[in-house]
């Protein structure tokens, strides 16, 4: 609501009221009454002052919910309502009370938010219409001013149609029953809301308990107080009563101060509940305070957390060039959007939070932070940067296994098959020559051996390209068979086990040219090798006995660093001069990314 | 000797198919991938199948681990794996699935066709065969205080007949000696690598191996 509204609203409540006053006066002077009560019109307007008061603040503080505009409205009609009391006007203020039932129980179940959703509109309708049509029935059934104290006072009023004080208690009975039905519908509906809800939902439907557990107390106890006697329809008469909605049974000064003081206490306490959520904006000045330029991207969002009160907060932050939202390491932010509400900040930078959170405090939050915020966006761009060129890495060296793998195949499948068929073809020409000519049975002869090192170069070519028997039986196999060919005693233990092609290949290739740089320039007697399964990863470990001085910035050693970071792994060279070389890798199971 | 033959690839499954039938060995069956090998050495039970290692579907090493698995289903059937590796590994493996009637050479031995069919010969008749290759690898591999250099030249050759499978009087017949030299020489080895003495050919063809490969 615009602050032009407000004061509208004031400027009629306030016109209101004078004029309620005026017409009692000169209701007063005109049948010459006396009052019982002449402070009933005081309490009365202190009860809608209270309501329009509230509205306005509940309105101004949370301006997320419609409770306030709900309460300004239920204190204007209260106050215009008084406008027809006095029995001057002929139009019998005093029954329409229960009208205003229909209104006060939206409030009470629309609490926090003030909104009704689908169905909730036609039963909130429906409900209007039933109180409104009791409180017609009362008022055109009854005779109030020719019914009070002196018959002879006051004309009838305009809408009655007969005066049946029988028919007319029959309606209100109906009426007094249902309403405190209704009322502990909803709070059921209140409380089983609450029990429900997440801790933020819970946070926020505080207000509910506060209004609500004070009202339940309020209608048990002023009954028992006000009642001595009627027994059970009198009990549920003073239960409605206690609002102040109906007319009390024994109308007495203890009746109108408790029901005055109930419905004054009422939207304070409403007021109240929905201060008590709005508080935590509070924590936005701490949050503010605490929050230093030095603060990580993680350190922020739990700072958030916290000022949200909702554990699940995450900051959102917009890639360039795409729709696709990262978090604060950079990574591909996953979440329920059903389930979680997003708000956004600028157009780079959301938050996802409870949908329960109250989203202004959300952006308030935001902006509170927003130059800690824009570092974080940059450093999780950075970040996002940096995990799609390790990933683009991974690709390349998977993609280059896949191609040596590939090739392997094809010499397989292809040269090598040939090359065997010749040699068989060139032997097999030789043997049923028939007539022998020394130079052609020479030619022949050199050609078969030629076709057999053909053969035997081409099957050391392929295993350098790619070794089949790692595809084929995995690690284990594979570095024995490097063993068997190395120049040194290289003695291997390995953990039998498989591991995904990318972690074999890359795990194969490391012990490979660790081996090769042992034998080429360590000068070691022997060299071991070792695999195990430690920590969700392979560890790796190739040792030798040699001279120690291996660079770790060498392009070999370089390159096998690359290979290994590539995985994700981890990769260190320790060489001293006394004690020989370690080259130490480990690597995950599960590659990142795949 | 009914033969079936199990490589994937043409040219050679043909040469092959050729070779043997020049050399009156009757070939029963022809496949080019494992499962179909495993249906037909049900459905025809050779004498001895002749095992391409690598071959579809799986394209890895199917056809040993179907000749494998076929091992214990025919135990009296010999297998011959053809392959393009020199891998002690899988040598080891097909003979630990049993000793008799098996062998393991690489494929450039069909070339050599006296070799090849002496050693189709030696398998089917429940013998081994494990190809010089991959004996060669094993004994040159390099080990800590190498008990090889306790062999003279005579008994390492001996060690090496002995690793490719051959008999007793096999080893007197190429290394030209007697067979009572021979098994003096075989008692020396043992003794000198600290193993346990087998008179089994083919189970000392195992221990031999193992031996080598620690």
């Amino acid at each position: 609501m615009r602050t032009r509204s407000g004061v509208i609203a004031v400027v009629a409540a306030a016109a209101l009221s004078v004029l309620a006053f005026v017409v009692q006066e000169w209701s007063l002077t005109r049948y010459d009454l006396v009052l019982d009560l002449p402070e009933w019109l005081w309490m009365q307007l202190a009860v809608g002052w209270a309501f329009l008061l509230s509205g306005l603040v509940a309105d101004r503080k949370r301006p997320d919910s419609l409770i306030g505009l709900w309460m300004v409205a239920f204190g204007v009609i209260w106050i215009g309502r008084l406008l027809l009391t006095p029995p001057a006007i002929q139009w019998e203020g005093v029954g329409w009370g229960f009208a205003l039932y229909g209104l006060l129980f939206v409030i009470l179940y629309t609490l926090p938010s003030g909104r009704l959703r689908g169905w909730e509109k036609w039963g909130a309708g429906i409900w209007m219409s039933f109180v409104l049509g009791v409180a017609v029935a009362i008022v055109a059934f009854t005779d109030f001013y020719g019914g009070i104290d002196d018959p002879v006072c006051c004309p009838s009023h305009l809408l009655l149609i007969e005066d049946a004080p029988a028919t007319a208690e029959a309606i209100g009975t109906v009426g007094l029953v249902v309403a405190p039905l209704v009322f502990i519908a909803i709070a059921v509906v209140q409380f089983s809301r609450w029990l429900g809800a997440s801790r933020v939902g819970r946070r926020n439907l505080r207000s509910v308990i506060v209004v609500l557990v004070p009202l339940v107390v309020l209608m048990v106890l002023i009954p028992t107080a006000t009642v001595t006697t009627g027994g059970f329809t009198g009990l549920i008469e003073a239960f409605g009563s206690s609002l102040g909605l109906a007319p009390a049974p024994q109308p007495s000064r203890l009746n109108l101060y408790v029901q005055s003081g109930a419905l004054i206490v009422l939207p304070v306490l409403i007021l109240a509940g929905l201060l008590t959520t709005r508080l935590s904006r509070a924590r936005v000045a701490d949050m503010m305070e605490d929050l230093t330029s030095t603060a990580t991207p993680q350190e922020l969002e739990e700072r958030l957390q916290k000022t949200l009160a909702d554990a699940g907060a995450r900051l959102a932050f917009l890639r360039e060039g795409t729709d696709e939202h990262v978090d604060v390491n950079g990574e591909k932010l996953l979440f329920d959007r059903d389930a979680q509400a997003m708000t956004e900040l600028d157009d780079r930078v959301s938050i996802v939070h409870d949908p329960l959170v109250d989203r202004d405090l959300v952006a308030a939050t935001g902006v509170a932070a927003g130059l800690a915020i824009d570092n974080a966006r940059l450093q999780a761009d950075i970040r996002a940067q940096l995990l799609e060129v390790q990933d683009s890495r991974r690709r390349l060296v998977n993609a280059t296994d896949e191609a040596r793998r590939s090739v392997e195949r094809d010499l397989h499948d292809g040269a090598q098959q040939r090359l065997i068929a010749l040699s068989a073809t060139l032997k097999e020409a030789a043997s049923h020559r028939t007539e022998h000519d020394p130079i052609v049975d020479e030619l022949l002869a050199d050609a078969a051996r030629e076709a057999d090192l053909a053969i035997g170069e081409l099957r050391e070519l392929a295993r350098g390209v790619h070794p089949a028997i790692l595809t084929q039986a995995g690690l284990g196999p594979a570095i024995s068979n490097l063993a068997d060919r190395a120049p040194i005693p290289v003695q291997v233990e390995v953990d039998p086990g498989r591991y995904p092609a990318a972690v074999e290949g890359t795990a194969y290739f490391v012990v490979a040219e660790a081996l090769s740089n042992v034998f080429k320039h360590s000068e070691a007697n022997a060299s071991e090798v070792s695999m195990r399964d430690e920590g969700g990863g392979l560890q790796i470990e190739v040792t030798d006995d040699g001279i120690g001085g291996a660079d770790p910035d060498g392009s070999g050693l370089r390159g096998l660093s690359d290979r290994v970071g590539s995985q994700g792994g981890q990769f260190r060279v320790e060489s001293s001069l006394s004690r020989g070389t370690r080259v130490t890798a480990w690597l995950p199971h599960r590659p990142e990314g795949t | 000797m009914r033969v079936l033959i199990a490589e994937d690839s043409v040219l050679l499954r043909e040469g092959l198919v050729r070779l043997l039938e020049e050399e009156g060995v009757e070939v029963v069956a022809q496949v080019g991938d494992a499962d179909s090998l495993r249906a037909r050495v049900r459905a025809d039970t050779p004498d001895v199948c002749v095992v391409d290692v690598r071959m579809p579907p799986e394209d890895n090493a199917d056809g040993l681990i179907a000749a494998v698995e076929l091992r214990s289903e025919f135990p009296d059937m010999g297998i011959l794996i053809l392959s393009q590796y020199v891998e002690p590994h899988y040598a080891l493996e097909l003979l630990q699935s049993g000793t008799d009637g098996v062998g393991y050479l690489l494929k450039d031995r069909i070339t050599d066709r006296t070799q090849f069919i002496e050693g189709l010969r030696a398998v089917a008749g429940g013998g081994t065969a494990v190809d010089p290759a991959v004996v060669a690898q094993l004994l040159g591999r390099p080990r800590k205080d190498d008990p090889l250099q306790h062999l003279t030249e005579r008994e390492r050759e001996v060690l090496a007949a002995m690793a490719e499978g051959k008999t007793n009087s096999g080893i007197s017949d190429v290394l030209f000696m007697s067979e009572k030299t021979v098994e003096s020489h075989v008692r020396n080895i043992f003794l000198k690598l600290n193993l346990h003495s087998d008179q089994h050919t083919n189970r000392r063809v195992l221990a031999v191996l193992q031996w080598m490969r620690i």
